[in-house]
């Protein structure tokens, strides 16, 4: 995906809070991102995937508001998703359609491509990959690495200038993850990841660790992988 | 599942799924005014003849072969109408019945069901003149056809975790987790669907 | 919200085709039945009445164009002159009465209003056109047909109970998703 911004992206969060009810998810969080290659770590339900949420412009917020290059996302929902794409956890949560080509040319439809034009684009976009055959086959003939490169690419198609990715690697075998990388690597757009592996984010420039839904700590993956290490071993210390 | 039945090529194979849609619907519908039953026989000869002129002997066979599924009611129709002495009222129905799936796997047997698929959702966007938004139809067409080996799958592996634990398999066990899989699966994809910008359109 | 609508009727319309494919139990009365009707009922309880209908009409619609998601693989126009035509086009009829009960009856206890409703869309009600359709198609009178078609009630009132558990397991678990309670 030949994007190359000629500026990094801008993403500012200003003290966003997000409640369900009574409880708590996110509350006056604050933060500016201007790094390539950003992860969020934390355990389940430390509010990492709502941030993920909101980045996304899916969730309303209670309070604050979201802006990916000064487009506030939850609002300006034809602009954002031009700026932002997000990947789930689970790829038969994304795919809305039977075949691959069907699938991929989607989102370029959602941009206002015509029919043809979107396929030009999804044909060169499979030759890339070295998957032309891919575009007549089923979805449900792929594996689940396969299904997670079909949903990739149909985001990547867009052509977004940040990457969302929620937990992308669960349920996939090892070399499948290493294939997987490999591509994410190489881009050249904005990535924003969540997990709560620490191996996932070694090469990454900035790592933030939330708990919850606060900062706990931000900076250089190796300083907040070995706060977020102790401080799991005490909760498990104390817990057992 | 959704595979060509036919693995025999046949000379309708190149006709296009909407004229072979139109033409049996409009045949199977003439059926029902039909009151005659050497009429409905006739009709019934006819069909024959074009599986044996479509693809021959062969074909014709297959066709035969996949009008099994009709044989139960054909006996309750026989014996119904023998039992009433209403010889001329039995022959009509069941050389209407036979003749009707005669017709429809005609166009089966001879349609791959993708171009079937492809078909609907492309006529599906004149459901625009009563007011319905035809982007939420190929939409929710799509995700139709993409859903259901996702949910065959999970029905099994349910069945299969069921039956790790118990030595009883009953269905019913597993419709509640099945039915509540699917409304968490409806959250997440109508999420990622307006990750991608979502239908377009006003309400329909 | 448009896609929530449109992502909850093609999964319960799926739901009804699997339900198709699950394996039919024959019944003390020898007769096989299928879970298909269930998910006709499930779709009016849950869904309520016009997205209920919604999904069970885009099911029978796309059977009878021809894919073959009737149980035993059935599809086509065919279906139409076969025994189940008048059930196959009641259908989205029964699904959407079933729906429209249970949004009548919010008040009443949940086990109540769903088998209260689904005896009514999903037996009475759909056993209107069943029998219209095995008048027609068998040319059966209708005391005739009353007692051809008695062979399915047991297997349905069985679906009856399913439904109840099923909705009311649901409400328990997620009040909010079923949406004739909201």
């Amino acid at each position: 995906m030949e994007i190359s911004p000629d500026k990094p992206t801008e993403i500012e969060i200003c003290s966003a809070s997000v409640f369900y009810g009574k409880e708590r998810i996110l509350e006056n969080l604050s933060l500016s991102i201007k790094e390539q290659r950003v992860g969020f770590i934390g355990r389940n339900g430390s509010g990492k995937t709502t941030l993920l949420r909101i980045l996304a412009g899916l969730q309303e917020l209670n309070n604050g508001k979201v802006l990916i290059d000064g487009t506030e996302v939850a609002k300006k929902r034809n602009e954002a998703i031009k700026k932002v794409g997000i990947i789930f956890q689970n790829p038969d949560h994304q795919i809305i359609f039977p075949t691959v080509g069907e699938e991929l040319r989607f989102g370029l439809s959602q941009l206002g491509l015509s029919k043809n034009e979107a396929d030009l684009k999804v044909i060169a976009c499979l030759k890339q990959y070295d998957k032309v055959d891919w575009f007549e086959r089923s979805i449900s003939t792929l594996s689940q690495g396969q299904k997670h490169l079909v949903c990739l690419l149909s985001v990547l198609l867009m052509k977004p200038r940040v990457l969302l990715l929620d937990e992308p690697f669960t349920g996939i075998d090892i070399p499948t993850q290493l294939k997987l990388e490999h591509y994410l690597s190489s881009l050249k757009q904005t990535i924003i990841h969540v997990s709560h592996v620490p191996e996932t984010f070694e090469n990454y420039q900035r790592l933030i660790w939330m708990d919850e839904g606060i900062i706990q700590a931000d900076g250089t993956p190796k300083t907040v992988i070995e706060k977020y290490r102790t401080t799991m071993k005490n909760y498990d210390e104390k817990t057992i | 599942m959704f595979t060509n039945v036919s693995s025999y090529s046949t000379k309708l194979d190149g006709v296009s799924v909407q004229k072979k849609i139109v033409l049996s619907c409009f045949t199977a519908a003439i059926l029902f005014f039909i009151k005659n039953p050497l009429v409905m026989f006739f009709i019934f000869l006819v069909l024959l003849l074009i599986y044996f002129l479509a693809g021959g002997l062969k074909f014709l066979r297959l066709g035969l072969y996949h009008l099994k599924i009709t044989i139960p009611f054909v006996i309750i129709l026989a014996v119904w109408h023998l039992y009433l002495g209403n010889l001329d009222k039995g022959v009509t129905l069941i050389f209407r019945l036979i003749s009707a799936f005669l017709i429809a796997n005609l166009f089966l047997l001879t349609s791959k069901i993708h171009d079937i698929i492809l078909a609907i959702q492309k006529y599906s966007f004149y459901l625009k003149i009563f007011r319905i938004n035809p982007h939420a139809v190929s939409i929710t067409l799509g995700l139709f056809i993409r859903s259901i080996p996702i949910l065959n799958q999970r029905a099994k592996d349910l069945m299969l975790a069921q039956s790790a634990r118990s030595t009883k398999r009953s269905f019913w066990r597993i419709s509640v987790p099945l039915a509540l899989s699917i409304l968490d699966d409806a959250d997440h994809v109508s999420e990622a669907l307006r990750a991608r910008g979502g239908i377009k359109g006003r309400e329909n | 919200m448009i896609e929530k609508t449109s992502v909850l009727v093609a999964l319960f319309a799926a739901l009804i085709a699997v339900l198709g494919l699950v394996p039919a139990f024959p019944l003390a009365s020898g007769v096989p039945i299928t879970a298909q009707s269930l998910g006709i009922m499930l779709c009016g309880t849950i869904l309520g009445s016009r997205k209920g209908g919604l999904a069970a009409l885009l099911f029978v619609l796309l059977t009878l164009v021809g894919l073959p998601l009737l149980a035993g693989g059935r599809g086509g126009i065919g279906l139409l002159a076969g025994a189940s035509a008048g059930f196959i086009v009641g259908f989205p009829i029964a699904a959407y009465i079933t729906g429209w009960l249970m949004e009548k009856t919010k008040s009443v206890d949940i086990l109540i209003s769903v088998a209260l409703s689904s005896i009514m869309g999903g037996i009475v009600i759909l056993y209107i056109p069943g029998l219209i359709g095995m008048m027609i198609n068998a040319g059966m009178s209708l005391n005739a047909a009353i007692v051809a078609v008695s062979v399915y009630l047991p297997g349905d009132i069985l679906k009856v109970i399913l439904a109840t558990i099923v909705t009311s397991a649901i409400f328990k678990a997620r009040p909010n998703s079923v949406l004739t309670r909201t």
